[in-house]
C-alpha cells in the first residue's frame, strides 16, 4: 500500500510541479490566485464528468419552479405548506445527485491540498536563519537506554547545538542555521543505520518537505515530498521546522488554505457556465 | 510624474513664495492669524493637539527643489525668508479664505510629497553622551568620525535642564520650553491628593464602567493611555508647515503625537504589564534570592524528569474578575461584606526540556520551539495571552536567556514587550508603522529603556550578560538607523540611541578606581569607551550616506558623572525636623511615606531631585500655609540644603537649589516640586528616598553596579552638540537647539520657546 | 487599647452595633475598621502600594 502511495506521490508531485513551475514566478499570492482558478475549474470539470448533469438540471429546474410557486401561493396556507414539502423533497433529491460527485471530488481535492501544502505551507530557510531539526524515534525506551543519535549536515547548514534529548517525547532536536543556499541532505544516524532528510536553504518560492515520515500509508499520503523511512528503521520521522510561508496582499497576511478554498469556490462558480456544468 | 509636478511647483508656487517673502516681514502667526484660518486647514491629520503649534509658529518658507533623490544636498535656506502664508494684513483678498486656500494647496502638495522637496535635516540623539568623555576619546584618536565632524563644523557642551534627567531634558529639546512649560520635572511625580508617586511620562485612562456577568466583566468603553507631557513638539510645528518627520524612539512620546510623518515611541513606553520594564527569572533555587527584586519577578520552578513547566505572567485580564483574597477571608469568617473583585493575570504556558549532557534545552512557547545552549540568548519569541478564548488575544514578544541548566536551573525572560507586529497599545504613528518596521527589521524592543540595568543591579544578569543584552538592543537600533537612512523620504529624521546612557550608568565602576564599588575587569574597564566608539562608527555611516551638505546634528540630553555617594534626602529632612514619623521606631520600614505623620510634617522629598513643601489644600495632609509661611520655609530649606555637609569627607553634597515657581516659565511651573536639588559631583539622591523611605544614615556609599549618574546640579553634566554648522553661542542650550532646528527650515519659534538660533547658516 | 479614639453620637453607635451584628462582624471595631478602610480606598483611588510599585518597577534610578 505504502509503495503504491509512494509511487503515486512521485507522479502527482511531478505533475503538480509541471503546472506550478511557470506560475511560481508570480510570487506567493498571485500564483495562489492562478492555482485557485485552475483548481476551481478543474473541480467543476470533474463534477461535470462524475455527476448526472441531466438529473441535476431537472432537479434544479423543478426546485426553481417550486420556489416561484411558493411566492405565488403565499396567501393560501394549505398550498403553501404543500409546496414547502415539495421544496424539501426536491432539495433532498438535489443533494442525492450532488453528494456522490462531491464525495468523489474529495479525492482530487485532498491530493491538491496536499500538494499545495507542500508548496505553500512553508518556505525554505533563509541564509542566516535558524530552525530546529527534530528526530523522532520509534522505541519509547531508546533514549533512556542511551541511544546515540547523531546528525550530519553539509557545510551549507551549520549545526549549532548538540542534540537535545527529550525522552518523554522520544525526540532529539538540534538547532541549525542556513549558511548558503541550496538543497541538500542531512543524515541522521543511530550508530547502526543512517536516514537522510532533504533540506532547502534560500531560493524563491520552492516547495519544501517539512517532514520525512515512516512507512504508513496515511503519513506517506500527507507528506509526499520525500520517500518514506523504512519501517524497520529506529527513526520514525525527521522534521525540519521551516518558517511558514507568508502570503500577504496589501500588508495583510493570509492563510493559504482559506485563500485557496475561497478563491477556488468563487472561480468555480463564476466559470461553471463556460464549462457548461450544472452545480 | 513627480519631476513634472515638481517643476510646476517650482515655477508656480516656489517663485511666488519668494516674491511674497520679499514683501513681508516675519511675524508670528499668533500675531496675525488670530481669528483667521483654522489650523485644521493645514491638514495635520486631524490632530487637535497641533493647533496651538500653528498659533504659535511662523513660517518663513522654503526653497523648493525639483529633485527627488533621498538625500538632496540643498544649500540652507536660512535667512532667506519666503512665505506661503499671507502674514500681512493688506493682502487685498478676503484673508481667511485666501489663506485657507493657500494653506490647503500647500498641504495637498505636501501630501503629494512635493512641498517637502526642501532640505532634510538629520539629528542623532545620543542619550547621556558626555562632552568631557567625548573630548577625551576624540583626543585619544578613538573617534575619528566625531573628530571630522567637529573639524567640519563645531562642538560645544550643550546646556541641559534642571534637573538633568532624560524625560525633562528631552521634553525641553522637543518643545523648546523648560519644565514650567512642558510639565515634566522628574521621572517620578507625586499625586499630592493621594501622596502617591507615579510615572511622570504617561498615564492610563480607565475603561468605562463594566457590565459584570458572574466572573466575566465587559467594560462599556475601552481605556486608553495618555501622554502627560504638555506643549507642542518642533516636529508638530514642522508638520504644520507641510513638512514630514520621522521621529524614531524619542523619549516622552508615548503614545506618539500625531504629526505628519512617522514616529516610534521611546522612553516612557510601558511594557505589556504596564510597568517600566519587569523581567522574569525562573529558578529552582528561589531561596538564593531576596523575596523581592527591583524591576523583576523571581519565580520558583521545579524540575521533573528534566522538564520545567512555567508561565509567562501577562497583564491582568480585565474581562475576568474573581473575589479578592481579603473578601474571601471575610466571607469565610461569616461576615456579610460587599465582595471586592480583582482581575487575574493572563498567562502563557511554556515548557523547558533540559538536557544537561548536551548543555542545552528545548523551549516550547505556544507553537514555537527553540533550542538554547547554556548562556545563550534567544531572538524574539512571540507570546500570546488569551483574554477571551478564541476571540481576544494580546500579542507580546520576549527574549529568553538560559543562564544555567545545572546544578541550578536559571532562566531569564525579558520584560514582555508590546508586540510591534500587533501592538495592543499605540507604540507608533501611524499605528501601522511599527508593523511595517517589523516586516523590514524583525521584532524589536518597544518598552521604555531596553537595556536591562535592573537585572544587572539585582544580580540576575552579570556584567557580561548585561553587556551582551545591551549590545543586542544597540544593534536593533543600529539596523533601524540604516533602514531609515536608506528609506527616508521625510524632511526631518531623528534617531535616538540609549546605549551610551545605560552603559555609562552601569559600567562607570569598571573605569573609575575611586568608585566605592570599583571592580577590576580588563575588558569592561574600557566598556564606556567602546560604546562611544560604536556610536562613532554609526556617525561615520550617517555622514557617508547623507553627504556633507545635509545639516547634521549630533546631540545628547545630558552628560555623566560618577555616583559615589547616596543622599537619603528624606532622612536628612527627618533629622532636620521637617518630617515627623508616626512611629520613629519603625523608621526604616515601609515605603511611600507610610510612616509619616503629615500633620507634623512640613517638607518631604520625592522623585530624584524633587523636594516638596507639605502645603495645606494641596497635599492630602497639608500642614504649611501658602504665603509667607511657605516662602520662609523655602528660604530656610534652601539655605540648609546648601549648607549640608557630608562629615565623612567634609564635602558639600548640594551645590545648587532651583525653585521652579521662581526660576521657571510657563503654566506648569506650579505643578512640580517646590525645590529641585542639584547635587554636587559624586553625589545623588539615594535608591530609597525617591519613593518615600527613610534609611538610617543620610550619606551612604553607593556600591551598586549603577555607578554613574547625572541627576545632579545641571551645570556639572552638560550634554554635547556636534554639528556640521558653526555654533554661534559658547553656551548653547537644549532649548536653543529646538529653535535652531526650526530655523533650518526658516520657521520661526513659537512665543513659548525659550531658546535662540545658535547655528550659523552653511556658507 | 490606647490608640486614638473617635467620638460618635449615641444613635449612630447603636446603628453600627446593630448592623455589625447583622453582618456577622465579631466586634463593632472590626466593622468600623472595615467600613472606613473601604471608604479611604475610594478616596485614595484604587491603586494599592503594590500597583504603584508595579508601575514604577523597572526604572533603574530607584530601588
Amino acid at each position: 500500500m505504502t509503495s503504491i502511495i509512494s509511487g503515486l506521490n512521485t507522479v502527482l508531485t511531478f505533475l503538480f510541479g509541471l503546472v506550478y513551475w511557470p506560475l511560481k514566478w508570480l510570487g506567493p499570492f498571485w500564483s495562489m490566485v492562478a492555482l485557485s482558478w485552475l483548481g476551481g475549474m478543474f473541480m467543476v470539470w470533474i463534477f461535470g464528468k462524475v455527476s448526472d448533469q441531466a438529473a441535476i438540471r431537472r432537479t434544479r429546474d423543478r426546485l426553481s419552479s417550486e420556489l416561484i410557486a411558493l411566492r405565488l401561493y403565499k396567501d393560501d396556507l394549505r398550498i403553501f405548506f404543500g409546496i414547502q414539502c415539495q421544496v424539501l423533497a426536491w432539495t433532498l433529491r438535489y443533494l442525492r445527485h450532488s453528494l456522490g460527485p462531491m464525495l468523489i471530488l474529495m479525492v482530487p481535492t485532498m491530493i491538491l491540498l496536499i500538494q499545495l501544502n507542500l508548496h505553500y505551507g512553508f518556505r525554505p530557510l533563509r541564509v542566516g536563519e535558524q530552525t530546529l531539526v527534530k528526530v523522532k524515534l520509534r522505541d519509547p525506551g531508546a533514549l533512556g537506554r542511551g541511544a546515540q543519535i547523531s546528525l550530519q549536515a553539509p557545510e551549507s547548514l551549520k549545526i549549532e547545538t548538540q542534540g537535545v534529548r527529550v525522552e518523554e517525547m522520544r525526540e532529539v532536536s538540534w538547532r541549525v542555521r542556513g549558511v548558503s543556499p541550496g538543497r541538500f541532505d542531512l543524515t541522521v544516524s543511530d550508530g547502526k543505520e543512517s536516514v537522510t532528510k532533504n533540506v532547502a536553504v534560500g531560493g524563491r518560492l520552492e516547495g519544501v518537505s517539512s517532514m520525512r515520515t515512516g512507512e504508513h500509508w496515511l503519513t506517506s499520503l500527507l507528506y509526499p515530498g520525500e520517500s518514506p523511512i523504512p519501517s524497520q528503521s529506529a527513526i520514525e520521522s525527521i522534521e525540519i521546522r521551516y518558517p511558514e510561508l507568508d502570503i500577504s496582499i496589501l500588508g495583510k497576511s493570509m492563510n493559504w488554505l482559506i485563500l485557496f478554498l475561497v478563491l477556488s469556490l468563487l472561480f468555480g462558480y463564476a466559470f461553471k457556465g463556460v464549462l457548461g456544468v450544472q452545480i | 510624474m513627480n519631476n513634472a509636478m515638481n517643476q510646476w511647483v517650482v515655477s508656480h508656487v516656489g517663485e511666488k513664495s519668494e516674491v511674497l517673502s520679499m514683501e513681508r516681514k516675519q511675524r508670528p502667526i499668533s500675531d496675525v492669524n488670530r481669528g483667521h484660518e483654522s489650523p485644521r486647514d493645514i491638514g495635520c491629520e486631524g490632530d487637535p493637539g497641533i493647533q496651538p503649534a500653528l498659533q504659535g509658529a511662523r513660517f518663513m518658507g522654503r526653497v523648493r527643489e525639483p529633485s527627488r533623490s533621498l538625500w538632496r544636498n540643498v544649500p540652507s535656506s536660512r535667512g532667506f525668508p519666503a512665505t506661503l502664508l499671507p502674514v500681512g494684513r493688506g493682502c487685498g483678498l478676503p484673508l481667511p479664505s485666501f489663506a485657507s486656500l493657500l494653506v490647503l494647496c500647500g498641504w495637498i502638495l505636501g501630501a503629494l510629497d512635493l512641498s517637502a522637496a526642501g532640505k532634510k535635516v538629520v539629528v542623532l540623539g545620543i542619550d547621556g553622551m558626555d562632552p568631557k568623555l567625548l573630548q577625551k576619546f576624540v583626543d585619544a584618536g578613538r573617534m575619528p568620525n566625531f573628530k571630522a565632524l567637529m573639524a567640519e563644523g563645531d562642538f560645544r557642551p550643550l546646556q541641559t535642564t534642571m534637573p538633568p534627567q532624560s524625560p525633562v531634558a528631552w521634553s525641553t529639546f522637543m518643545t523648546g520650553m523648560d519644565p514650567g512649560g512642558h510639565g515634566i520635572f522628574d521621572f517620578i511625580h507625586v499625586d499630592q491628593a493621594k501622596m502617591a508617586p507615579y510615572n511622570s511620562m504617561a498615564g492610563a485612562d480607565p475603561a468605562g464602567p463594566p457590565v459584570n456577568l458572574g466572573s466575566w466583566s465587559f467594560p462599556t468603553s475601552v481605556g486608553g493611555v495618555q501622554l502627560l507631557r504638555k506643549g507642542i513638539t518642533f516636529w508638530e510645528i514642522l508638520g504644520g508647515s507641510g513638512l514630514r518627520s520621522t521621529i524614531f524612539r524619542m523619549p516622552v512620546n508615548f503614545p506618539p503625537v500625531k504629526a505628519p510623518g512617522r514616529a516610534l515611541a521611546g522612553m516612557g513606553t510601558p511594557d505589556l504589564i504596564g510597568s517600566q520594564g519587569t523581567f522574569s527569572f525562573y529558578t529552582d533555587h528561589r531561596k538564593d534570592w531576596p523575596p523581592q527584586v527591583s524591576g523583576g519577578e523571581i519565580y520558583e520552578v521545579t524540575i521533573k524528569s528534566n522538564r520545567v513547566q512555567a508561565q509567562l505572567q501577562g497583564p491582568p485580564n480585565s474581562f475576568r474578575r474573581f473575589p479578592t483574597k481579603q473578601s474571601l477571608d471575610l466571607l469565610e469568617k461569616g461576615r456579610a461584606v460587599a465582595v471586592e473583585y480583582e482581575s487575574p493575570r493572563m498567562t502563557q504556558d511554556f515548557v523547558v526540556y533540559l538536557d544537561p549532557k548536551a548543555g542545552a534545552a528545548k523551549l516550547v512557547v505556544g507553537d514555537q520551539e527553540l533550542i538554547l545552549r547554556e548562556k545563550e540568548w534567544s531572538d524574539w519569541v512571540h507570546a500570546e495571552f488569551e483574554a477571551i478564548p478564541h476571540l481576544i488575544k494580546v500579542s507580546s514578544a520576549a527574549r529568553f536567556y538560559l543562564k544555567q541548566i545545572s546544578p541550578k536551573f536559571e532562566l531569564y525572560v525579558s520584560p514582555l514587550q508590546i508586540d510591534p507586529e500587533d501592538p495592543v497599545m499605540p507604540v507608533s504613528h501611524p499605528a501601522s508603522w511599527s508593523k511595517q518596521l517589523c516586516a523590514e527589521l524583525g521584532r524589536f524592543y518597544t518598552h521604555n529603556i531596553p537595556e536591562d540595568a535592573q537585572a544587572f543591579k539585582s544580580g540576575v544578569l552579570t556584567a557580561q550578560e548585561f553587556w551582551d543584552q545591551m549590545i543586542f538592543a544597540y544593534e536593533e537600533r543600529s539596523r533601524a538607523l540604516d533602514y531609515l537612512l536608506t528609506h527616508q523620504d521625510e524632511d526631518f529624521l531623528f534617531v535616538y540611541f540609549g546605549t551610551v546612557d545605560q552603559g555609562s550608568h552601569m559600567l562607570w565602576h569598571f573605569m573609575d578606581r575611586e568608585h566605592p564599588g570599583f571592580v577590576h575587569d580588563d575588558v569592561l574597564k574600557d566598556g564606556i569607551a567602546k560604546l562611544y566608539e560604536m556610536l562613532d562608527g554609526r556617525l561615520g555611516h550617517v555622514r557617508e550616506v547623507i553627504g556633507k551638505e545635509t545639516p547634521l546634528v549630533v546631540m545628547s540630553d545630558h552628560g555623566f558623572a560618577p555616583f559615589y555617594w547616596e543622599v537619603n534626602l528624606n532622612t536628612w529632612l527627618l533629622e532636620k525636623g521637617y518630617i515627623t514619623l508616626k512611629d520613629p521606631s519603625k523608621q526604616e520600614s515601609g515605603e511611600f511615606f507610610s510612616n509619616v505623620d503629615w500633620s507634623r510634617t512640613r517638607a518631604y522629598a520625592a522623585g530624584l531631585n524633587g523636594l516638596y513643601i507639605n502645603v495645606k489644600g494641596r497635599e492630602k495632609g497639608g500642614a504649611v500655609s501658602n504665603g509667607p509661611e511657605y516662602e520662609t520655609l523655602l528660604d530656610e530649606i534652601e539655605k540648609a540644603l546648601l549648607e549640608m555637609k557630608d562629615t565623612r569627607n567634609n564635602q558639600s553634597p548640594v551645590s545648587l537649589v532651583v525653585r521652579p515657581r521662581r526660576d521657571f516659565k510657563g503654566p506648569e511651573k506650579d505643578k512640580g516640586p517646590d525645590i529641585l536639588v542639584g547635587y554636587s559631583r559624586g553625589y545623588r539622591c539615594s535608591w530609597e528616598s525617591p519613593l518615600g523611605s527613610f534609611p538610617k544614615a543620610v550619606f551612604v556609599d553607593n556600591t551598586s553596579p549603577w555607578s554613574g549618574d547625572h541627576c545632579i546640579d545641571y551645570r556639572l553634566v552638560p550634554g554635547i552638540l556636534v554639528t556640521n554648522r558653526r555654533i554661534t553661542s559658547q553656551t548653547p542650550t537644549l532649548a536653543d537647539l529646538t529653535v535652531s532646528l526650526l530655523q533650518e527650515y526658516s520657521i520661526a519659534p513659537s512665543r513659548e520657546m525659550l531658546g535662540k538660533d545658535v547655528l550659523e547658516p552653511k556658507k | 487599647m490606647f490608640g486614638p479614639k473617635v467620638k460618635l453620637d449615641k444613635a449612630l453607635y447603636e446603628k453600627i452595633k446593630m448592623y455589625s451584628h447583622i453582618a456577622g462582624y465579631s466586634s463593632v471595631e472590626e466593622f468600623v475598621h472595615h467600613a472606613l478602610e473601604k471608604e479611604i480606598k475610594q478616596f485614595e483611588g484604587a491603586e494599592s502600594e503594590e500597583e504603584i510599585r508595579q508601575k514604577l518597577k523597572g526604572l533603574g534610578y530607584i530601588s
